[in-house]
This record gives C-alpha cells, structure tokens and sequence, in this order.
C-alpha cells in the first residue's frame, strides 16, 4: 500500500498503481484522451499532466506514472491548466469541429474537454484534415480527419480483441492510424476500436445518424447470445433499439463486446418476427387470436395425454430461455403434463458442465491471473469471444502460456507456446494422454494430490494405457510433443482449462469434462482463482436451463431427479407426484417421435430443424407428430411444421435471468414492448397451464425467481431486490475454496476408453467438423442484417493442399455428401483447416450443415467433389 | 589465441607491441568513414598494391581517424629510430612519392604534418633521442606535434587509440594496456569496488542528459531482477557529427571492454549495442571486434577464469534521432516500434525485456576502463568540479578545420574555436554557436568564454548534450537557422505526444510567416506559450526541447527576428 497526497486529500492506493489511479480511487477526476483502464499505458495525449512536488520544474503524465510514497501531487494549476488548454487548441487546429453530425457528439471527449476547459479561441491557424472518409469497411466508420492519435484503438485490437487490424503509420505530423495498405477492414468486426474511440474518428455504422447521445435511454441488460453473458446497455429513441454497448460495470465483461453482443441485436426489430398467433386450419397455418390458439394448444398436448399417457408428451427449450422461463417450462411439462420429457440444445452438452465435472466454474476475471491455460475443443475466441480477450490479455501481456490443441490453427494457435493438431474427435485421448505424463514424471502436486483427493492410484492404474506412444497413434500428436505440453501445463502455478460445448461441438461432453477435472486435480490446479476447468456452454442460458432443470434427469438446482427427498420436496412445493423415472433426451425425443412413442411435442424456442444433427430424420419424425406446438419469434422450419406457433417476446422484451458460464445470474431488462401480440415465454407457458387447467403461479419473473430460490440451494441468494448490474455469482467463495463438500474433493476415477475415430472410408475420406463461426451463435444471429453483411452464409473451409488435390479454387461450389445427406456449398480455402477435414458453420438455414450430420455419430464423414457446370 | 588467466594478456601484449612498433616499417592509412570519404580506400590499396609490388619491408595497416577530419586521408609512417611522421592529405596520386620517401628514409616534406617525437601519449615507445640532442635537417622543417596547437592542447584519453591502432585487431589494444582495466576488475574488485570508482570519478552519462554514470549503476545493481542488461546507445541521430561512428570505426575494444566491466558492476550478464543500420563500416568492424574478444576469452562464459560471464549482441536500428532516446532505443531493440516509452519506471528499473538495465553511450563507456585502471580520484581531477573528465567535440559549421577533439571539460568555447577550428575559415567573424547538437540553445558570441561544463551550459540555456558544436559566423541569418533546427525536428519528431507533433509543425508554420512577412508580435508570444506547454508535457526531450532553438534565437537575437514581423500600416 502507498500513501499520498493528491490535491491535499491523504491518498491509499495499491502498489503499482498510477496517479491517475490513485486520483481516481479519491474522487479526483483527471481528464484523459489515451488512457483506458484496460489497456497499458500509453500516454500521447498529454492532457492528463499534473504536478509532482518531487518532480519539481515539469509536469508529469498521470496515467503512466507510478504513485510513489509520499508523493504530493497537485492536479491542476495556472500552469497545468495552461498547458492542458494548449494541447486542446493543438489538436482542435485541424479537427473538423463537424460536431453537428458527428455521431459522438454528446460523449466526444475532445468536445467535452473543450467546454470544460473554454477553449473558445485557437490561437493557430490551420486548413481543416481532408482525409478521405472510409465508408467501405462494413459496421464501423472511419474518418481519421477527427482522430487525436490516441491510440486506442490499436492498442484495444491488439492487447484485447487480439486481432491486431489497426495500426499507427507514418510519422511525426503525418502519423495515422491504418489497416495493411489502407484496405477496408477486414477484421473480427466486434467494434471495440469504434467503442473506445474518444471522438468520433471510429463510428458505429449502424447508429449513424440515429440519434444523440444525450436523446437515448439506456437499458442494462445481457447479451441474448452466448453463454458469456456480457452486460450490455441498449440504447432506445423512438421505442427503437438504436445501439447496444458494452456496460463498463459488467463482471463477465468489463465493457467488452465481440460482433454479436454489439451488432447481432437486430433480429429483435426484424420486420419478419411472428406477431401473431397461428393455428394451422385446413393444412395451413392462419392466424388466430390467443384464445383460439391457447385452446388448440391445450387440445391437442390434452388429447395425446389422454389417449397415450404423458410419457407421450415432449418439450425442447431453447438455452436462450430466461431461468424463469425454463424453471416455468420444465415445471409446465413435470407438473402440469406429469412426464420428465424435457430437453433443450444444451442437454447434448449438459453433462458435461453438470454430471462431468467436479469442480466448479471458473471466475472469468481470474482468468487474467492464470500462467498457464489448455484450450482443448474449444475455439474459444470464436465462441465465447470476450472469454477469449481475456486470454489473449493474459498470454499477450501477463505471459501466461498457452497451450491450444484443436485439429484447426484457430486464432489462439497463433499465441501459443505449444500447438496441438490432434486427429479430430481425440481430445480424451490427449489429455489423458497429457494426465499418464505427468504422473510418470512425477510432475504432479503431490501434496494436493494427497491432501485433496482420493482415488490415485485407481486413476494411475486406468492411465496405464495412455503411453506417449499410445496416444500419437491415437490423437497423432508426436510422443514428445505431448511430453512437451505435459511439462508446460504441470510446471505453472494456476492453470485453466478451456472446454466449449454446445451444437457445435457435439459429444463426449460428461467424459471430456472428467478427464480435464483429473488433468486439473493432478496438479493442483482447484480451489485457487483462475484454476481449473471453464466448461462453457453454448448459448445465453445454455448453464441456466441445466440449473433450472430443463433437461431430463435433474430438477432445479440442479438436484438429482432420481433422489426420493428431492423429488418429495418438489411435489410438495408444486402439488403434483413427479414420475421418477427420467425423461428422455433430445436425441431419444426425435427417436421416439419417428417410432411414435412421442406424439406431441412442444418446441419453445428451439429449432431442431436447423440447428439439430440429421435434419432429413428430424423432418420426417416431426411430420409422424399428432400434434406439434412451437413457440417462436420466426417462423423457422421447425414453426413452419407446427400445428400451433405461438409468438414469443425476444430477450429485449422481457425481464428475466441469465445465467452466464461463470455461474453468474444475471439481470435482463425489458428495453422495448413486446412486438406485435407477442408475450413473453413466461406468461405463454402460463397460460397454457391455465388452459390445460392447472395453475402455474404468477409470471412475474421476479416472483419466479423467489420460487426458484426457495426450491434450489444454489438460488437462494438470487433475489430481484438485490441483483445489480454486476449480477450474482452462484457458487460462494467457500464453495470455490474446497471443491467436493467434505474438505478433500472426491477425485473422479477414468472408466474412459479411447474411442477410436473411425477409421477413413474411401467412400467418405474427409471428416467433417461442424461448428460454430465468430460472427454467430446459433441460428438466431442469421437474423440480423448487420452480422450478415460480414458472414453471409456458411462455406466450407478446406486446406489448402485438400482443394488442389481436387482441383477446388476458392469460392468454388462444391458437393458434399455424407451417409446422411448432401449440400452444395461454396469453398473457401483456409490453411488454418487442417488437412484430411472440412469445417462448415451449422447457423445457417442453406446450406444446412446438420443435414449431413447425425446424431448416432459423432464423427461425420463426408466426400466432397467440385461442380462442374454441367451439373449444375 | 584464447586466455583465461589474466597474466595472459602479457603475452598478446607483447604480439600487439611487435605490430604496432615494428622491426620494419608500418604504415597506417585513417580509414574511418570520413577518411574513405575522401578516398582513404584508394590509398591503401595503393600503398598495398605498391609495398608488394616493390617488395618493400613494411606493412601498411587500415586504422581509426584520430580527428584530422580536414587533412584526410591521413597516412602515418612508423620506422625503427625514427619518430613517427603524420601526413596528409595524402592524394592516391603521391603514393608512390611517400614510398620512395620510405624506402629512402626520407620525408615528403609538403605533406608532412607533424613527427612524434616522443609517444607519451600514445604509444608506448620510448622517447627517440636523436643523436647530440640535433634533430636531422630532414625532419626539422616538420613541427613536432606537442610544439602544435591541434595535439598540445587536446587530452587525448579516450580517443588516445583512435588513429592509432587497427580496429581489427585485438593485440594492438591489448598492447596499449587494453582489458588491463578488465583484467584488475575481475580479479581484485567486487562489483561494489567498481561502482565506488565510477562514483567517485563524477563521471556523467556523454549521452545527452548529463545522468551521473554511478548513480545510473548502482540503480540498476540495487534494482530486483532475475536477468539485467547492458545496452550501448550507439544510435547518433544527431545531424552532422559522426563521432560515435567515427569512434567505433577506430576503436571498437574500448567499448566492449567498458560494458563487460559494467556488467560485472551491475550484476548483467549480457549486453546490446545499438547501431544505426547505415554505419556500414562502423558495424563490421564492431562485429569483428566482437568475435576477437570472443576467441580471446576476453568475452563469454567464465572471462579469465574468474567466473564471470558476459555476452554482447549487435543490433541494427533504422536511424531516427527519436531511437536514440534510451527507452525508444529499448523498444527498438525489443522489435516494437521506436516510440518513447512512459518514465518511469526507469531503464535501470524495468528496462529491455522489463529488466533492469543500463543505458549508456557510446563515449561514457569509453571512459569506463580509464576510471577503472586509473581510479575514479584520478578521474575526477581532470575537468571542472561537476563535470570531470575530458569530452571529444564535433566542430562543424563555420570554422575552417572541422574534425573532432578531446579536450577536458571547462574548456572555453572560445578557444575550442580559434585552437581547434582556426577561426570561422571565411574570413567572418563568429556570430553565433550552438552546443549539444539540435535540442541545445543558439548562444551569441557574446557567450563564446562559456566552458564546456554540463551546469554552465545548461544554465545559459543550451546543453553539453553529446559534445556537437555548431559555429555560425556573421554571415547566418538567424531565423534560417531556427528554422534548419525546427525542420529537423519535424522530420524527427516520432508523433506520438500530441504537443510535440503540432507543437513543431505549428512551430514550423509560424517561423516560415515572419520569413514571408506576415509574423507578428501575437506569433512570438504564441511560440513561447507553446513552447512553455511543449517543455511541460512532451514524454521524451526531442519535444521538451524542440522550441529551444527558435526560443533561443528569439532570446539572443529579438532585433533579427522582429525587424521581419510586418510593420503596422504595412
Ligand atoms: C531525442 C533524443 C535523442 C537521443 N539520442 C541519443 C544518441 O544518439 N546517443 C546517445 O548516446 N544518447 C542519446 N540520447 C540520450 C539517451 O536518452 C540517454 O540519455 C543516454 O543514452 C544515456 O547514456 P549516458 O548516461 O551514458 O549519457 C538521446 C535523447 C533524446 C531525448
Ligand atoms: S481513431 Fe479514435 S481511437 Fe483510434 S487513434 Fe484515432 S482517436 Fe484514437
Ligand atoms: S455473444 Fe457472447 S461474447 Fe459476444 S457479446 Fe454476446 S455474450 Fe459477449
Ligand atoms: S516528445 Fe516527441 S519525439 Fe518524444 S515521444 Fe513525444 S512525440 Fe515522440
Ligand atoms: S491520458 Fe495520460 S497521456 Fe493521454
């Protein structure tokens, strides 16, 4: 701690800490241009000069100097302010002063320090900045006429974002900021220059002349997208969402957003939302009031009930469901139905982060702590990409050690230590693999080992198999490379390991997820922040719709379905017997479906039709349904199949929660009124209940919540009246100290066999991976015009040496076919994708990439031959 | 031959004494840049291709520049019995004359510009003694060179090799008591012994800032740190001066031998030497040095047995005077762009790769084995009491001899001029000088008694800086040469603080309007408020001390200045 005086006021700060820091923490505001307090100090600016007694004679930056014992600072004087008022007046000389269409007019810092300081006159006389405008590069605006070098946005690209697009060119009077050669950008699209941009140098594209800053109202809510879960603020005039920005004070995020939070919120406005109810009458689907669909929905889930049982019945939820939402829905289905058939998108991942793992979620922020990090099936900068800044903060400027093994060179590989390029569908084998090392080598922390866990020994012994020799012959990855990443990961302090799930990384979620919580638990890697394992899943609510008990074999909480007492305790609270037998899962819903074990089914927010593996076996299982109710905010292929589609609000619609990867529960805000004759999913399911005459309870998320809390240990604490915008992370402290509640955490033995990739057929030689892309997040994001104008459609990445082999060029249209089914779809040659594979985005409607999937497998195999015109 | 005891060197001692003072003849051609320039490069071929061709018994030898700039290229003629015979310039035409002459024990009496009697200063021959105390008619219409004023009144310590000894050659150091320095480190000092010497001698960092060189050290020693550095500031951005090339180009050991005993001072096991990229010659002949010292021992693991080790890197770097900053020298070096890092932390806190390192130049290390062989007592009696030591000065501008010298610190101006200089060369008198390169103050003839002592200099608004002096005579307009200043300064200014990227170019601007008649009273105080805000704010001292020239020149000269503002009514 260092003592000092600021301003006469008697100053605490932490060591390291700036003066600009040090003010800060006192109340005493510095004016800056080029500091961000997520970023490394820069100091170009200038303006934040104060005086320091023991630095007499000059002034000094405050926002790159350190605050030294002692220290006695003054932060504005007759000469501080002199100066100050100069360096305005320099850098308004060729400013354009266009304010009156600027679109930071409002929140320009440049404007606003010249008002506060009264620079009314410049003294220097000059012709304004002609620097042509950048109007091409999509999303963001540039017009460097209005730029103070501040440097900003090159640092934010590079130290957060990692994608280093910007840089300074030339020098002296001539310095500017420039993409290669000046080309439009080309970048991640995620907006963060143009966030941190103090004037209006960088814009937002999409908010351009939509409104003044001082004319908005803001709403705090989250990001409907991944499971992240950045706190974001929309903008409102007019009844209209003008712009989304990162909320300063968010937890998961810090401000930061990538493509989806800042543009992707679009499709909440989109002119093709569902607005109406609509009945299928006469084969077509036809508008109707709610009365009539509320009536056909309760037939129809009644008369099935009635005449096959309620095992019969079946609900799919969406992850982007609110906890109310879901709580409401499993309740609808368990209570209400009588059958524990309930499943969403994130039950193909859930057992990892529920049944699999031992440990509990990482905090986010930690990770910036961490030395050492295993990024394993998880190309996290494109799916999570904020969790994916702080690794690049962590590894670009802490020198953490990254260790990145995926069968494609994603981004991360380029800042890693040591690369992996595993077979695909390997990864148990290599970390595995990666434990056997360890443990050989006696590179493990015996200490904890002993002190903290049980079951070595049996762990060694089930190890014995996973040689290095063993595991190249697996995974490909060569014995001493393998021993390499083995000594790298085990010889750090606080290691984190970096899994996604979801739709676009299908499988073996439960086994992957204990074979890094053993990696995690060998080398005492738990019960410190930053250490351990990030599972994350897919979407906004993927990790609260597991905890809310929207899947087959968990209640809320989530608590063991198959336990008596916990059983009782729900029956009690919701005055209905809940069967104890679990439901059926995703995959075994649509199996049922297509044998007609499964006649109605009740799709709240899910589209398996596009977003579901085997599109053409989902299509005709859906077809065999008596009777198909989907609730939507699009008419989406699995709507257009439904005998009822009631309209759902968006998340800006509705209040709710979130909970994020982190186990962060947080709070969404109603931003506009539902569009339409829209209602919230909350008071649909609801009334649907009423319907089916039973009562669900009030909708009122925040009486919900209270429900939850009453029935879900880890809830208790979550209450509206307390959640702030920084939300409330589930798990306590304690929880976090001890993993496994008895003090010494229970080591979860390996009952994992290698399963064997198959082996490549010469009718299918390429193995197909199908995942998600940076500029979406399931199929909602297709939806929004802005993230489209950068990635319009899916296209098949390829490597290089692959394509010339079969004489594919870019943008190419080529066939691809599986046992499954085929697609065209355009190529695009990558050297990141790894040879002998293919890599497909699955958002997007057309090309399909699911309906080359299925779900039995889960590797895809495929065969892909150019077009040639004839065939076309 | 690879040492590693230090009573070792005696032996290549002994080998460089045979070259330097040979059985036959040796003759030496200044080949450092500014003698190629002048085509030291034909010469020696010539006296190569000749001395082979005749069969003649004699080795002709490349070697430094010993600051005769004006007379290049300069040839010496170093004969058994006979003292040793400065020439120049020497013209490729004359070479076969200065052979004949060498073969003939004769002198080429019209080139000659000094015979070495006595070698005190330099060699370690013992004084000729001609016989009955005569000296022979051939050589007595040479001056011998202590009777003249360029070599009596220079203190020839740091550039006492230069000129004289090859810089390829390692033994020829070694001969004139070169690593003798190290060598006593090692062996009989610890770390702390070294930087008491260095501290006791008030040796000031030659770089520009003036920093005591001690202090710097014992930071850097004091300063947490797995790894420390060493790093030369050998970058010379400065326009017109060429010293430190010149002075690599000469004498590269004395550099090497100086970081090794700073690393072991301050605890660095490895060294960097920045050089700008276009110093062609200057590099090749430090990369040479650096690989002799190497396969001497005298640089690498475990030097003469005594444990220590110490590395040396070569760097190249682009040339802008902004790299010569010490932390845009660190960035450059560390492969970012050359940019002032925020102060502090310091160098010697966090500084190449956030360890701890020195930065010092070229000339300061230079100094380094002096004050270790000799003690920091020794030192400190040379020069002022604040600034100890010698300085060598890089005349340019008006003065009919430009070159460099070593002289000790408090010498005037004045004299540096008319001994060194001869006089402005046209016939005009001085009007005005200019000390410590671009960012120093323009100071009138008035000043010229001023000495060359860090806190003088300073006080009267200009510097010591890294030892240019500029001469302008009564012909200079004063406002073109503010503006020659400023120019540089935005060509050299690197952007990034917003005050000095405008602050120059608005500079600039307001200057070329007096020159075109549209100054007023209004500009000039513009310029002084901005130079107030420049000096307060700029990160690095490119912009501190950009406005200085010009405010100098507004300060010295206001009649000049304000007889061009536009007149009112005009
Ligand atoms: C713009 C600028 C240019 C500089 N150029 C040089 C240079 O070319 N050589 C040098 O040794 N020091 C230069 N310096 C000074 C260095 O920053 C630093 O003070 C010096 O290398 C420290 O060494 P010393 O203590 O041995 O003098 C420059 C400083 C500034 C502000
Ligand atoms: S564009 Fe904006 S953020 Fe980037 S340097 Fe210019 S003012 Fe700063
Ligand atoms: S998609 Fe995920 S990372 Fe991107 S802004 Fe939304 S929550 Fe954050
Ligand atoms: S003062 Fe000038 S040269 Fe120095 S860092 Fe700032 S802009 Fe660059
Ligand atoms: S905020 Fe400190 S220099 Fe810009």
């Amino acid at each position: 701690m260092i003592r000092l005086t600021i301003d006469n006021k008697e100053v605490v700060t932490e060591d390291g800490a700036t003066i600009l820091e040090a003010a800060a923490r006192a109340g005493i505001r510095i004016p800056t241009l080029c500091y961000h307090e997520k970023l490394q100090p820069f100091g170009a600016c200038r303006i934040c000069v104060v005086e320091v007694e023991q630095m007499k004679g000059r002034l000094t930056p405050s926002c790159s100097t350190p605050a030294t014992e002692g220290m006695v600072v003054r932060t504005s004087s007759e000469q501080i302010i002199k100066a100050r008022k100069t360096v305005l007046e320099l850098l308004l000389i060729q400013h354009p002063l266009d304010c009156p269409w600027c679109d930071k007019g409002g929140e320009c810092q440049l404007q606003n320090l010249t008002y506060e300081y009264g620079v009314s006159r410049n003294r220097f006389k000059d012709k304004k900045s002609d620097h042509p405008v950048d109007y091409l590069s999509p999303l963001v605006e540039r017009n460097t006429n209005r730029c103070v070098l501040c440097g900003m946005c090159v640092r934010v690209c590079d130290e957060v974002v990692g994608a280093s697009e910007w840089s300074m060119v030339n020098r002296g009077i001539s310095t500017k900021i420039a993409t290669d050669f000046d080309r439009p950008l080309n970048c991640e699209f995620c907006g963060e220059c143009e966030n941190i941009c103090p004037v209006g140098a960088l814009t937002n594209r999409m908010f351009k002349f939509k409104a003044r800053a001082w004319e908005v109202e803001n709403v705090s809510t989250v990001c409907s997208f991944c499971s992240t879960g950045c706190a974001i603020k929309l903008s409102l005039k007019d009844g209209r969402i003008v712009r989304a920005l990162g909320e300063e004070e968010g937890a998961a995020n810090q401000g930061s957003l990538c493509i989806k939070g800042r543009f992707g919120y679009e499709y909440v406005m989109s002119g093709e939302r569902i607005s109406r109810p609509l009945v299928r009458k006469n084969g077509t689907l036809t508008p109707a009031t709610w009365e009539e669909a509320l009536q056909a929905v309760a037939e129809g889930l009644k008369a099935v009930k009635e005449q096959a049982g309620p095992g019969a019945v079946a609900g799919l939820c969406s992850a982007r469901l609110t906890n109310e939402e879901a709580y409401l829905f499993q309740k609808l289905l368990r209570a209400v139905i009588g059958t524990n058939n309930v499943d969403n998108s994130g039950g193909y991942a859930h057992r990892g982060y529920s049944s699999g793992l031992s440990l509990p979620p990482l905090e986010f922020k930690d990770l910036q702590s961490c030395d050492r990090f295993l990024v394993i099936r998880s190309n996290v900068s494109e799916t999570h990409p904020v969790v994916g800044y702080r690794v690049n903060v962590a590894v670009k400027q802490k020198g953490a050690q990254l260790i990145v093994a995926d069968p494609r060179r994603i981004k991360l590989a380029r800042f890693a230590q040591t690369y992996l390029a595993h077979k695909p569908g390997t990864e148990i084998a290599l970390l595995n693999g990666l434990a056997h090392t360890i443990l050989t080598e006696g590179l493990e922390n015996r200490e904890f080992v002993a002190a903290r866990t049980e079951g070595i020994e049996e762990l060694k012994k089930s190890l014995v198999q996973f040689t290095p020799s063993f595991v190249e012959q697996a995974t490909g990855i060569a014995g001493k490379d393998l021993v390499e990443a083995a000594r790298r990961f085990a010889s750090g302090t606080r290691a984190a390991i970096i899994i996604s799930a979801g739709m676009g990384f299908p499988g073996d979620d439960a086994a992957l997820a204990r074979c890094a919580a053993n990696l995690a638990l060998i080398t005492g890697n738990a019960g410190k922040p930053g250490a351990g394992v990030l599972f994350l899943g897919e979407k906004s609510n993927s990790h609260g719709s597991v905890d809310m008990g929207a899947v087959p074999d968990l209640l809320p909480g989530p608590q063991e379905l198959a336990k008596d007492p916990v059983r009782q305790a729900f029956a009690k609270a919701w005055g209905a017997a809940i069967a104890a037998e679990p439901g059926l899962t995703c995959e075994q819903i649509i199996a049922g479906a297509e044998q007609g074990s499964i006649k109605a089914l009740y799709c709240a927010g899910e589209n398996p039709l596009q977003a579901y593996p085997d599109t053409k076996k989902t299509k005709t299982a859906f077809g065999k349904l008596q009777f198909l109710v989907v609730q939507e905010l699009f008419l989406t292929p699995t709507a257009q199949m439904a005998h009822v589609v009631l309209p759902a609000a968006s998340f800006a619609e509705k209040d709710g929660t979130y909970t994020n990867a982190e186990g962060r529960v947080q709070r969404l805000h109603q931003a506009l009124p539902p569009c339409g004759e829209t209602k919230t999913d909350a008071e649909i399911f609801c009334r649907v209940a009423k319907a089916l005459g039973k009562d669900l309870g009030s909708w009122n998320p925040a009486a919900v919540m209270a429900e939850i809390a009453s029935l879900a240990p880890r809830y208790h604490a979550v209450s509206y009246a307390t959640l702030t915008v920084k939300g409330h992370l589930l798990s306590d402290a304690a929880d976090r100290e001890a993993p496994g509640a008895e003090g010494a955490a229970r080591f979860s033995l390996l009952p994992v066999d290698v399963i064997a990739p198959e082996a490549p057929s010469a009718e299918f030689p390429f193995t197909l991976l199908i995942g998600s892309t940076l500029f979406h997040c399931g199929t909602l994001s297709t939806r929004s015009s802005a993230i489209c104008s950068v990635y319009p459609q899916a296209r098949l990445e390829i490597n290089p040496g692959d394509a010339r082999a079969l004489d594919i060029r870019d943008n190419d249209t080529v066939q691809v076919s599986s046992a499954t089914g085929a697609l065209t779809i355009t190529a695009k040659i990558i050297a990141r994708q790894s040879p002998g594979a293919v890599f497909i985005p699955y958002h997007f409607l057309s090309p399909a990439a699911q309906e080359l999937a299925s779900a039995a497998q889960l590797q895809t195999r495929v065969k892909i031959e150019k077009r040639t015109e004839t065939s076309l | 031959m690879k040492i590693n005891r230090a009573s070792d060197l005696s032996k290549i001692k002994k080998q460089g004494l045979e070259l330097l003072s040979p059985a036959t003849t040796r003759i030496t051609v200044g080949s450092a840049t500014c003698g190629l320039a002048k085509g030291a490069g034909k010469v020696l071929e010539a006296l190569k291709y000749e001395v082979k061709k005749q069969k003649i018994q004699a080795e002709v030898v490349a070697v430094g520049c010993n600051g005769l700039c004006y007379a290049e290229p300069i040839v010496e003629v170093i004969q058994p019995g006979k003292p040793r015979i400065t020439y120049g310039p020497v013209a490729v035409e004359r070479v076969g004359e200065l052979l004949k002459a060498i073969k003939t024990g004769k002198v080429v009496q019209d080139l000659a510009l000094a015979r070495h009697d006595e070698e005190a200063y330099c060699l370690n021959i013992a004084p000729l003694k001609y016989a009955k105390g005569k000296v022979p008619a051939a050589l007595s219409g040479i001056k011998e060179y202590r009777k003249q004023d360029f070599f009596k009144n220079q203190l020839k310590l740091v550039s006492k090799n230069a000129g004289t000894i090859s810089p390829s050659r390692i033994e020829e150091y070694i001969a004139l008591d070169g690593y003798k320095a190290l060598a006593k480190v090692l062996t009989e000092m610890k770390p702390e012994d070294v930087i008491k010497e260095v501290t006791v001698s008030k040796l000031r960092g030659r770089g520009g800032a003036g920093f005591p060189t001690g202090l710097k050290w014992q930071a850097c020693r004091s300063a947490a740190g797995d790894k420390k550095y060493i790093v030369c500031n050998g970058s010379e951005g400065d326009p017109e001066i060429g010293m430190h090339r010149s002075f690599l180009e000469s004498d590269p050991q004395a550099i090497i031998e100086g970081m090794a005993i700073a690393g072991y001072a301050v605890g660095a096991e490895a060294g960097y030497i920045y050089v700008n990229d276009r110093y062609v010659v200057a590099l090749e002949r430090l990369e040479e040095a650096i690989k002799q010292a190497e396969q001497t021992g005298l640089l690498g693991s475990n030097i003469l047995g005594s444990g220590f080790s110490f590395s040396l890197t070569v760097k190249r770097g682009g040339g802008a005077y902004v790299c010569g900053e010490e932390t845009a020298l660190l960035n450059a070096l560390e492969g970012l762009s050359g940019e002032p890092r925020p102060r502090p932390p310091y160098p010697a806190q966090q500084g190449l790769f956030g360890k701890p390192t020195v930065v010092n130049n070229i000339e300061t290390l230079a100094n380094i084995p002096l004050i270790a062989l000799h003690g920091g007592k020794w030192f400190a009696k040379i020069g002022t009491a604040s600034s100890t030591g010698t300085k060598i000065v890089a005349l340019s501008g008006a003065v009919a001899q430009p070159g460099w010298v070593e002289v000790p610190l408090g010498t005037s101006v004045k004299a540096i001029i008319e001994t060194f200089g001869k006089g402005t060369g046209t016939g005009k008198k001085v009007k005005a000088f200019q000390t410590g390169g671009p960012s120093g103050g323009v100071l009138p003839a008035s000043l010229l008694n001023i000495k060359l002592d860090y806190d003088q200099l300073t006080k009267a608004g200009s510097l010591l800086g890294s030892g240019g002096l500029l001469v302008m005579d009564e012909g200079t307009d004063m406002l073109d040469m503010a503006k020659f200043l400023t120019d540089f300064f935005a060509e050299e200014t690197c952007g990034k603080c917003s005050t000095c990227r405008e602050g120059v170019k608005r500079l600039q601007e307001i200057i070329d309007s007096i020159m075109q008649g549209y100054g007023t009273k209004e500009h000039l105080n513009l310029v002084k408020r901005m130079a107030a805000a420049m000096s307060d704010t700029a990160a690095c001292a490119l912009g501190k001390t950009a406005a200085v020239p010009f405010l100098s020149v507004l300060k010295h000269f206001p009649k000049e200045v304000e007889g061009k503002l536009l007149r009112k009514g005009a």
